[in-house]
């Protein structure tokens, strides 16, 4: 059922007299005759597109043609021949289904195909108001290229009864979207207002040939639709009496037998040409007056339409709904993105820079070195945490200054240096330690403390700064301690503020942060562009940075 | 930046040095710890500017993925592999024995309807530090994209 319904009828064939008509049309008129050719294509395009089951290119030939025959007998004669024949290949190029206003779009597509082809305005206003013409297919006495048009699109009326019938129903076929008993309602009006008519056709040659003809057909359709006479007469079974008309021209112009979809089925199903077989359409349909369509024409025709309950009607809705189903999956599997590909590298996530710097690495100890923003060669030695001794003076540093902020060159806030400082000092000393020398009373700047502290290594300016900071030094050492745990130096303890006591560990891993954190400091900076060998403190002249030497003190 | 000298700690130092390799201008940070001897702080100062200087001397430029060979597999789930190479070598400053990380960064607009030799499908980006460098793997033969079939039978 699936495959069956997605086939469309067999494809078409673009009419090669119709090409070399618009080609030939067209010519004199552009600039280059490849033009022509490829817009023609396009055009053709657009009337083999599926769902034509009644104005596919078949009718477009059928139509052209037969205002080609019309604007060749003088009786109906157009003014504007040209502007006739191109309304009728533009006629029908939009019609999509739901596109009410789909006249609108194909003379607009007229307007600009022409306009782009170089036609000139006047032709191409008149194939834009030929193409708009309202489907009440009414010409004013005087308007001739409006009565060729219109005829020539109602020359199908007039064909034999077999070909008029499967007319109709590629025309229900191409209208499915309207509800059957709105297309009937509007076909019946339709029909009506053709049979009210004094003359269906304008043209006297039309009239000839086709008037007694389609008033037959129309007449009949009419009782198909159960609006006309006596309802469900035997009109049903007897078509109209047939002339074959169609002599050797069988698609073409006025001598045709209309062309019908080639798809339809034709075998098995003449028993149901009734009423079913007609169903919407926008052209050649007219709206019922009243706005409900639905309501007149269920009460019109109703006794023929399939209740939900027939079978028939069953197996359509649950073929349409594999159809729509199968749609939908085809269409997310279609449209959805296709896996990403798996992508393995070869070289691995990791990737070793080849070979071996061979940096001279002490044998004894630890070392590790970190290239800013480069890398960092794998630590030497044996992990775990060791004594640091006065590296933990960074850290005081660091607290200070996070606490106390030097900016620029300023000196900071003033310490007085109290008796009890003074006396740490002198202890210090006595044990040893390295020691920056104070004096009771004096006042140091916050900045030549930390010079003291870094450069002068004093053990009893760690003390001094510590008590400033924090008013004690175990206050002091909570404040070091949480500030390496923020760091992420998880492996670093301090017991003192200065790093005398084996307590104050750290580890390779972490060490190297701490620089990098104080390299915005002034401290540092200057000791790496203009190393300071001394600094200056009032108590004591100069301070040198070579203490170290004795072992067993700290520094 | 600091020294620092106990009998328990030995000697120790903590340096940050600043200058130029490879054109570029790079700080070399570092520590030694646990330096014994006479003068434990001297030899840990004398350990820590030698490695400095090693250090400076060992960077440049560093061949990290070479043009042509086969760098990574790219295996769709419709069967089509092909095997994928920068086009250009890959260079980042380092010094030997440094590890970078690697990474394949797909391209976006992905490989739907196949992809022709020598068409990018993403980019191989190497990372050493803070260096981030890149270049496009490509394809060293023609991909098949999947089969219409492929695609309406495969979830």
């Amino acid at each position: 059922v699936i495959l069956r319904l997605n086939i469309s009828g067999p494809a078409s064939e673009v009419p090669e007299d119709l090409r070399q008509l618009w080609v030939d049309l067209l010519e004199p008129y552009v600039d280059r005759a490849s033009y022509a050719r490829a817009s023609f294509e396009s055009l053709a395009r657009r009337y083999l597109e599926e769902g034509r089951s009644c104005h596919g290119i078949d009718y477009l030939e059928h139509l052209v043609f037969s205002i080609c025959d019309l604007t060749r007998e003088p009786t109906s004669a157009p003014d504007d021949p040209l502007a006739t024949t191109l309304a009728g290949f533009f006629r029908y190029t939009v019609l999509a289904p739901g596109v009410t206003d789909s006249r609108r779009h194909s003379a607009r597509l007229a307007g600009n195909w022409l306009d782009g082809l170089g036609i000139a305005p006047e032709v191409v206003d008149e194939v834009r108001r030929l193409v708009l013409l309202p489907d009440t297919y009414e010409a004013a006495p005087d308007d001739l290229d409006s009565a060729v048009t219109i005829d020539a699109d109602l020359v199908v009326y007039g064909s034999d009864y077999e070909s008029y019938r499967r007319w109709l129903e590629g025309l229900r076929r191409e209208h499915d979207r309207l509800g059957r008993p709105d297309f009937e309602a509007r076909r019946i009006r339709f029909v009506k207002s053709l049979t009210r008519r004094e003359h269906i056709y304008h043209t006297a040659s039309c009239r000839e040939r086709f008037e007694a003809m389609a008033r037959r057909n129309l007449e009949a359709e009419l009782r198909l639709l159960g609006a006309a006479g006596t309802e469900g007469a035997p009109a049903l079974a007897e078509p109209p009496p047939a002339e074959d008309r169609s002599g050797g021209r069988v698609h073409r112009g006025l001598g045709v037998g209309v062309p019908a979809d080639r798809g339809v089925e034709q075998e098995g199903r003449r028993d149901r040409v009734d009423a079913e077989e007609l169903s919407d359409g926008q052209h050649h349909l007219l709206a019922p007056p009243s706005g409900r369509p639905g309501v007149t024409a269920a009460s019109s025709g109703r006794q023929r339409h399939r209740s939900p309950s027939d079978p028939r009607h069953l197996v359509g809705i649950v073929a349409a709904a594999l159809v729509a189903l199968f749609a939908i999956y085809a269409a997310v599997q279609l449209l959805r993105p296709v896996p990403s590909p798996k992508v393995s590298l070869v070289l691995g996530s990791q990737l070793r820079v080849p070979g071996n710097a061979n940096l001279p690495w002490p044998t004894l100890g630890e070392a590790q070195v970190d290239v800013e923003g480069v890398g960092a060669f794998a630590p030497v030695g044996p992990p775990g945490p060791v004594p640091v001794a006065s590296l933990t003076k960074m850290m005081t540093a660091l607290v200070v200054m996070k606490d106390r902020p030097l900016t620029g060159e300023s000196a900071g806030p003033s310490i007085t240096v109290s008796s009890a400082d003074e006396a740490v000092y002198r202890a210090d000393v006595a044990s040893q330690q390295s020691v920056v020398r104070v004096v009771a009373g004096e006042r140091i700047s916050e900045r030549q403390a930390l010079e003291a502290l870094l450069v002068g290594s004093g053990n009893n300016i760690a003390q001094l700064l510590a008590d400033w900071d924090a008013g004690d030094a175990s206050a002091f050492v909570q404040k070091m301690n949480a500030s390496a745990k923020s760091l992420g130096l998880s492996h670093t303890r301090y017991v003192d503020p200065s790093g005398a006591q084996d307590g104050n560990v750290s580890t390779l891993q972490t060490k190297s942060a701490w620089p990098r954190r104080r390299s915005r400091t002034r401290c540092s900076h200057r000791s790496r562009r203009n190393p300071t060998r001394s600094c200056r403190l009032p108590a004591l002249s100069t301070i040198s940075t070579r203490t170290w030497g004795s072992t067993g003190s700290t520094e | 930046v600091k020294t620092g000298s106990s009998t328990a700690a030995g000697g120790c130092f903590v340096f940050f040095a600043h200058g130029a390799a490879a054109g570029r201008e790079v700080s070399v940070v570092g520590a030694v710890l646990g330096q014994r001897g006479s003068v434990p702080v001297q030899i840990a100062l004398d350990e820590g500017s030698s490695l400095v200087r090693a250090t400076f001397a060992s960077l440049g430029p560093q061949l990290v993925a070479q043009a042509g060979l086969p760098l990574g597999q790219l295996v769709t789930k419709w069967g089509a592999t092909t095997s994928l190479a920068v086009s250009r070598n890959l260079d980042v400053l380092g010094a030997p024995g440094m590890t970078a990380r690697s990474r394949f960064v797909p391209d976006p607009s992905g490989v739907d309807s196949g992809v022709a030799r020598g068409t990018p499908v993403g980019q191989l980006v190497v990372y050493l530090g803070t260096q981030r460098v890149s270049e496009d793997l490509v394809a060293s033969r023609n991909l098949a994209g999947p089969s219409l079939l492929w695609r309406l039978t495969n979830f």
